[in-house]
């Protein structure tokens, strides 16, 4: 279940990863996002990319629709199936209009066209950044839930789903065959090793544990 | 029959021999018959007339047939009647014994006389039966019970059987005569006329069947008793079988004629060759080029040529009722916009006798319909009053045809401007590479330039980069242009007289469905173009096909000059010229350039890409719009030099 680092970490840099096979194009957005202050990873190829140092730093991919080998939408499903949460920032020569639908349902930030305005490259890209972010605390948060989650023993575990059901503790005694003392007990644990302060705020958790299995 | 004997006796003693023989025998026994006379004459003592037994010796050397001989024994009997009388009698005087000798001679004369006349007349009877002999009909005759008679050389030649053979027999059994009708008409005629005349079939000896035109003859005697029957035949077997197959081939052309998927017609050309004969009195000598100046006199001809039989093939396909709506004056079905009748004519008027083409009918219904057709005089190029033409309709054929070129050439239009497409995308792509990466590197060192420290380096760098971008721009756009005019070309002589004949090919279909005349005229003295022949045959198709598109809406009659003349020194000047709507004020301007377009389905590329291969080939393409009506594009090509001035 514990797929992230523990919350504990200190969060990394974010870096912009750029992908155009034209040497020019991405020299250039390498000197643009350079000389905003940002960290600036460039490849000339998906597969380069996939095979970058650092995978799992902060930040977003500006990647060109038309790619040597693969089709930027096609990497972009590649991505997505390899629960890859970069945002992705497309760039094309010859922006068409059902390309760029395709792309954004598909979750794509942004599609500029080429030649973009500076100002239009930098919003997007820190817009994507800053989605990545939340992205990222989000999932960390959820992950602290899981863990938290996980520690709780099966009897902790059937406790707190009636609980946040609604139910009395005197109830959960009739149903689980215990005395009202024995369930006050394990609800306390429960609410402790959870980290609740309320009722209220275990039941957003036993949610955001039911949205995020 | 005693007046036919003769006759028997010639045909019978034709041999010389044996004749002679029984002339000497006969001689000899009127010799020895006049001595055993003359001794019992002279030495008995008979009171009678003995001497009168002389006329048995006269009548006996007449059979032999020879005037002297009869004469030679009259007069040798009579000079032994006188001997024998004076030997008896002493010195004659004036008694019964002297009226006896008297009574003697002259019985001794009259008989030489008779018999003379009896001889001289079976002489011409024999003369005549040679003739009967010489001729080559047959002749026989039978009496009145059909035995036959007389058989001639003639008959012994038609029958096979010989004279001896045949006589004697009854001539039915032995020829197996076969009349027309009944035998009670053929006697009927014989006994009424004493003639009859006809054909009938006979059995040769070898069994064959005979065909002889026979003349009967009834003959009588002087009381008018019917005798003899003499039959003439002539043997008619041979021509009758001509006659025969001739009439089988006969029923075979008609059959075909009839019967054939074809469609076939007869003509009759005797009026058209008496009007080119009238012309050629007036004192015309050239005949093709008075055909071509003067189409209203084709017209007139094909007025004169008749049609005077079709076939069911024809009816069909004209969309006729019956035949009888197609019997006549040939131009109703020809539209006045023909070329080929005036060629058909010529090569007639030549003594061709067989002239073919494809050229276009009108049928009943007003229908147009395209044709091959194969004229040929079947009774020799002299015979004009039958004229056979076959005709294949090919509309159909044509219309695929015109369908499939059009799929064609709306696929290599459309393929065109797929690849134009599809250039225009992967250069655009290759431009904005490099023009996003200037963009971009000059947005990128302004933000350098502009940061509380201005970073110099980093700014240096992106503006240099500007620089080679922008280079690397500009070669993509070099490239592009040298790619378009590495084309490979060929530039040779060729002859523009067969360029337009193949255009005036391929739009055969569109000038006939607008009912446009082309009208090509090629100085003899314009000079042979130089170039790549299938780029500048495009730029004549495109003047053309323009000309056709512009007239196909305008009234009135619809003709597309196509002219060449000498230009200048070394260059000549095709001149393509339309009764059209002209060129629109508003167009005028930008006629040339590309994606000008007055057609809904156009591109607006062929004249941008017309004039662009003229001036590749050093010449000039422009047009003017015509005083009356239509335009006229020009374009000029150099003949000599034309590489240099490549694009």
């Amino acid at each position: 279940m514990t797929r992230m680092p523990p919350p504990m970490t200190p969060p990394l840099a974010p870096v912009v990863c750029i992908v155009d096979d034209d040497a020019a194009v991405r020299e250039a957005l390498d000197s643009l996002f350079r000389s905003v202050g940002l960290n600036v990873a460039a490849f000339g190829s998906a597969a380069d990319f996939l095979a970058r140092d650092n995978a799992n730093a902060p930040g977003c991919l500006v990647l060109d629709v038309r790619l040597p080998g693969v089709n930027g939408l096609d990497f972009q499903a590649q991505l997505a199936a390899m629960d890859n949460p970069l945002p992705i920032v497309f760039m094309t020569g010859h922006g068409d209009i059902p390309m760029s639908v395709r792309a954004m349902k598909a979750g794509a930030l942004d599609f500029l066209s080429k030649p973009f305005r500076d100002q239009d490259m930098l919003d997007a890209v820190s817009m994507a950044i800053e989605r990545d972010a939340v992205g990222r605390r989000d999932a960390d948060a959820i992950g602290a839930l899981r863990q938290a989650y996980a520690s709780l023993t099966p009897r902790e575990r059937e406790v707190m789903h009636h609980v946040t059901a609604g139910l009395m503790n005197k109830q959960v005694g009739g149903l689980l065959g215990l005395s009202e003392i024995t369930v006050k007990i394990h609800r306390g644990n429960v609410m402790r090793k959870m980290a609740a302060r309320s009722l209220a705020e275990l039941v957003r958790q036993a949610e955001a544990l039911a949205a995020h299995p | 029959m005693p007046p036919y004997r003769p006759l028997q006796a010639t045909t019978g003693g034709s041999f010389i021999g044996p004749r002679r023989a029984v002339a000497g025998l006969l001689m000899a026994a009127g010799g020895l018959l006049s001595l055993a006379v003359f001794l019992v004459d002279t030495f008995t003592a008979l009171q009678g007339a003995v001497a009168v037994v002389y006329l048995v010796v006269v009548l006996l050397v007449a059979a032999s047939g020879s005037r002297r001989a009869i004469g030679g024994a009259a007069f040798g009997c009579m000079g032994l009647t006188i001997v024998s009388f004076v030997l008896g009698h002493g010195w004659p005087e004036l008694d019964a014994a002297m009226l006896r000798c008297l009574v003697s001679l002259s019985a001794i004369a009259i008989t030489a006389v008779l018999s003379l006349r009896a001889r001289d007349r079976m002489a011409t009877i024999a003369g005549q039966a040679r003739l009967i002999e010489l001729t080559h009909d047959s002749i026989f005759v039978r009496d009145m019970d059909d035995v036959i008679v007389l058989w001639n050389t003639g008959a012994e030649q038609l029958y096979g059987w010989t004279a001896s053979e045949a006589m004697g027999h009854r001539a039915t059994d032995l020829l197996g005569t076969a009349l027309p009708g009944h035998h009670t008409c053929v006697d009927a005629a014989l006994f009424s006329t004493g003639r009859w005349e006809g054909e009938v079939s006979q059995r040769h000896r070898d069994g064959r069947l005979v065909i002889v035109a026979a003349r009967c003859a009834l003959l009588r005697d002087d009381r008018g008793k019917a005798r003899v029957i003499l039959e003439a035949g002539t043997d008619v077997t041979a021509r009758r079988a001509a006659d025969a197959a001739l009439g089988e081939s006969e029923r075979r052309y008609r059959s075909m004629f009839e019967k054939a998927r074809f469609s076939f017609w007869e003509e009759d050309w005797t009026l058209v060759m008496a009007r080119i004969a009238i012309l050629r009195e007036e004192g015309v000598t050239d005949l093709a080029a008075y055909l071509q100046a003067h189409p209203t006199f084709v017209r007139e001809c094909c007025a004169l040529a008749l049609v005077t039989d079709v076939n069911d093939a024809t009816v069909r396909m004209l969309g006729a009722r019956a035949r009888e709506d197609l019997i006549g004056p040939l131009d109703r079905f020809l539209p006045a916009t023909d070329t080929t009748f005036s060629r058909v004519i010529l090569t007639i008027a030549q003594g061709g006798g067989v002239a073919e083409g494809e050229t276009h009918l009108t049928n009943l219904k007003g229908e147009r319909l395209t044709v091959l057709f194969a004229l040929n005089m079947p009774l020799g190029p002299t015979r004009f009053d039958r004229v056979l033409v076959s005709v294949v309709d090919i509309t159909d054929r044509k219309r695929a045809e015109r369908a499939l070129m059009a799929v064609q050439s709306e696929l290599a239009q459309a393929a065109r401007i797929t690849a134009l497409g599809e250039m225009s995308a992967s250069i655009a792509h290759e431009v904005n590479q490099p023009l996003a990466a200037i963009v971009t590197h000059g947005e990128a060192s302004l933000r350098w330039l502009r940061r509380p420290v201005p970073d110099l380096h980093e700014a240096c760098d992106a503006i240099e980069r500007v620089v080679r971008d922008a280079r690397r721009a500009s070669e993509v756009v070099h490239r592009v242009r040298s790619l378009a005019s590495k084309e490979p070309r060929q530039h040779v002589r060729f002859d523009l007289a067969a360029l337009v004949a193949e255009c005036a090919l391929l739009l055969e279909g569109e000038l006939a469905q607008h009912h446009i005349m082309l009208s090509v005229d090629i100085a003899p003295e314009a000079p042979s173009p130089r170039g790549d022949r299938v780029q500048l045959q495009q730029v004549v198709l495109n003047l053309m096909a323009n000309a056709i598109r512009a007239m196909s809406c305008v009234p009135g009659s619809r003709t597309l000059v196509l002219r060449a003349r000498p230009d200048g020194e070394e260059g000549i000047l095709v001149e393509v010229e339309d009764s059209g709507t002209g060129i629109p004020e508003d167009i005028a301007v930008h006629l040339f350039d590309a994606f000008v377009t007055t057609r809904g389905g156009g591109m607006g590329m062929g004249l941008a890409i017309c004039r662009s291969t003229v001036e590749s080939h050093g010449g000039r393409l422009w047009a003017t719009n015509r005083p009356e009506s239509g335009a006229t594009f020009h374009f000029t090509l150099p003949v000599t030099v034309a590489e240099e001035a490549g694009a």
